[in-house]
């Protein structure tokens, strides 16, 4: 895990495999920013608002905001709801990254003012394209609000 | 499921049972009011004779009153000679004569009455006579002459005899009285029974209809609120099977991805490690993982098409069949078949559903064509009555049609995935979505000589 103070990209994903998978897919895609994966919405929000075991963390806001929408405890409408809630993290940009395909889903996460909303393909080589397509174009081609 | 469906189309319509039911009691209240209509009449009638042989008797005693003082009169004028007495006398004879006159007519229903008039006519008109001689006498020769003319006519012998008439007339309208009397009774009686039938006759129909309606009533009721119950347990297994489904999307899938992408991870990272077969196992693996993820896809796939609301609109099929034709055409890898598109009729449907059913036709008619040599793909349709018929045509692999009824199953193939891959569920979710339009789905075929697939839709509404 990178140093919480230099986190560039936020990654809320209850499965380790998945996670592994993403964080791969980056690294292959020479995306280096730091990234740090949180196993669930509560720890994403947390970290976002520095609370709990963030409570020392300055509040600098990552770059991207990468989004699972089925966690324990807090899912990710609920993270996402929050943060479109929030004044400092209105502009933040959040890319949800699931596997649900369900088009309530999709129109619920749009309602929120989700930025892009990916359906994680099963076949791998897919994967890994994808997730190097959203790297590039969230971290390099994209001009976020500063 | 068909008992319920047999409880609530019962093979006797409730409708017909009480249109039977009210039928034969009003049938049978006819009957009973018939009877005692006729009870009515035969009382009224029995009364009448009553009446009628009062009416008799009560003439008959006139008569004798009247034939009383008729002779009474005569004998007073015959010892008195006051003129007086003669008029008496002509008016109880005149009298008399019309009361038996009356009395002919009113017995003119008995023989027996009637000879007896007759004879207690004679009888009167003799008397009669013999009175008028009396008096006759008495005005010319005086008292002594009709003293003496009375004496010799016998008066008595000609008194007796219709006195005894009247007393045997009388006699007989006595009896003929109580007999009918009795008859009277007994219609009485008769019309009391026939009233009571009638009345227990109407409550017990009326009581035994409102029995079998209230029976009827609750049975429904309770078939309604069993209808309610299973809707309810319809509703809420369609909600847990959208549940389900929406696990499978997530739950499924996630380990799936990590079966195919550390996989991939280990092929890219230890390739140089593993040997020949290693390296194929590993691609074994890949493949089925791959292949899982496209059947839970697919099987989702199809239970949204029954889940998704329908918006039916007036479509352009030509536009629905090109644009799936360009999307099954782009993953095409071998030499493109052959194209002929017909005019196609405008119908009714859900466009965005409709795609579905144009994709997985035409996919197949790609697929089972693409080892034939020059494939060919035909597009058509025609209007036939209030529908509109649509078909696609392939020149390829077919199929037997002895295993027709299996190609609309879900998971049902006809030709192994190594030959032609597939997960099974296209052609079940192209038969979903048309019977959710209210059409219908069929397919002809021979093997190696293509197949024909038609589907139905309503027919657009002409403008």
């Amino acid at each position: 895990m990178s140093d919480v103070e230099t986190v560039e990209i936020l990654l809320a994903e209850d499965s380790p495999t998945d996670a592994e998978v993403t964080q791969r897919a980056l690294k292959k895609a020479n995306i280096a920013n730091p990234l740090l994966w949180v196993k669930d919405g509560e720890e994403a929000l947390e970290f976002l608002h520095s609370r709990g075991r963030f409570a020392s963390r300055a509040c600098a806001r990552p770059r991207l905001v990468l989004l699972d929408l089925k966690m324990p405890k807090v899912d990710g409408i609920e993270v996402l709801r929050d943060i479109r809630g929030t004044p400092a993290l209105q502009t933040l940009p959040v890319v949800i990254l699931t596997s649900s395909s369900e088009e309530s889903d999709v129109v619920r996460s749009y309602a929120l003012g989700v930025n892009s909303y990916i359906v994680k393909p099963v076949e791998s080589s897919k994967i890994f394209e994808e997730i190097a397509c959203l790297g590039y174009y969230w971290l390099i081609m994209n001009r976020p609000p500063s | 499921m068909t008992a319920l469906a047999d409880k609530l189309m019962p093979r006797w319509r409730i409708e017909d049972a009480i249109t039977a039911a009210f039928l034969g009691a009003l049938i049978i209240m006819c009957m009973v009011t018939a009877l005692a209509w006729y009870s009515v009449t035969q009382f009224l009638n029995s009364s009448r004779w009553v009446e009628h042989t009062h009416i008799v008797l009560g003439t008959i005693e006139h008569a004798n009153a009247l034939s009383e003082e008729a002779l009474a009169a005569g004998q007073n004028y015959a010892i008195t000679g006051n003129p007086a007495s003669i008029g008496e006398r002509d008016r109880a004879i005149s009298e008399l004569r019309s009361n038996l006159q009356k009395l002919g007519e009113i017995t003119a229903d008995n023989p027996l009455q009637q000879t007896r008039v007759a004879i207690l006519n004679s009888q009167a008109i003799a008397c009669i006579e013999l009175m008028s001689a009396v008096v006759k006498a008495r005005q010319t020769d005086g008292f002594e002459a009709a003293k003496k003319l009375v004496s010799e006519s016998r008066l008595s012998a000609l008194e007796i005899p219709f006195r005894d008439s009247i007393a045997a007339m009388s006699d007989e309208e006595h009896v003929l009285l109580s007999h009918r009397l009795l008859a009277d009774e007994s219609s009485q009686r008769r019309l009391v029974a026939a009233c009571g039938t009638l009345l227990v006759v109407v409550v017990l129909t009326v009581g035994m209809g409102l029995i079998r309606l209230r029976r009827e009533l609750r049975v429904r009721q309770s078939l309604a609120e069993e209808l309610g119950r299973k809707t309810l347990e319809l509703e809420t297994s369609n909600k847990e099977l959208a549940s389900f489904s929406y696990s499978v999307s997530h739950d499924l899938r996630s380990p799936l991805r990590a079966i195919d992408s550390f996989a991939l991870m280990l092929e890219e990272d230890y390739a140089q490690k593993l040997d020949g077969e290693g390296r194929r196992y590993i691609r074994v693996v890949r493949d089925g993982a791959q292949r899982m993820g496209r059947l839970i896809d697919d099987l989702l796939a199809f239970s949204r098409m029954g889940r998704a609301p329908i918006n039916a609109v007036s479509i352009d099929p030509r536009a629905g069949a090109e644009r799936a034709l360009k999307e099954v055409l782009v993953a095409h890898t071998g030499a493109p078949p052959e194209l002929l598109i017909h005019r196609l009729p405008a119908a009714r449907g859900d466009a965005a559903l409709l795609h579905h059913v144009w994709v997985n036709l035409i996919d197949n008619a790609v697929k089972y064509s693409s080892k034939t040599t020059g494939p060919r793909i035909e597009i058509g349709g025609s209007v036939q009555g209030s529908e509109v018929v649509y078909f696609v045509k392939d020149n390829g692999a077919g199929f037997d049609m002895r295993y027709v009824d299996k190609l609309f199953r879900v998971f049902q193939r006809l030709h192994g995935s190594e030959e032609f891959p597939g997960s099974g569920v296209g052609l079940a979710i192209v038969q979903r979505v048309i019977s959710r339009h209210g059409g219908r789905v069929w397919g002809q075929s021979e093997p190696d000589h293509g197949a024909k697939f038609f589907f139905t839709l309503p027919r657009a509404e002409i403008a």
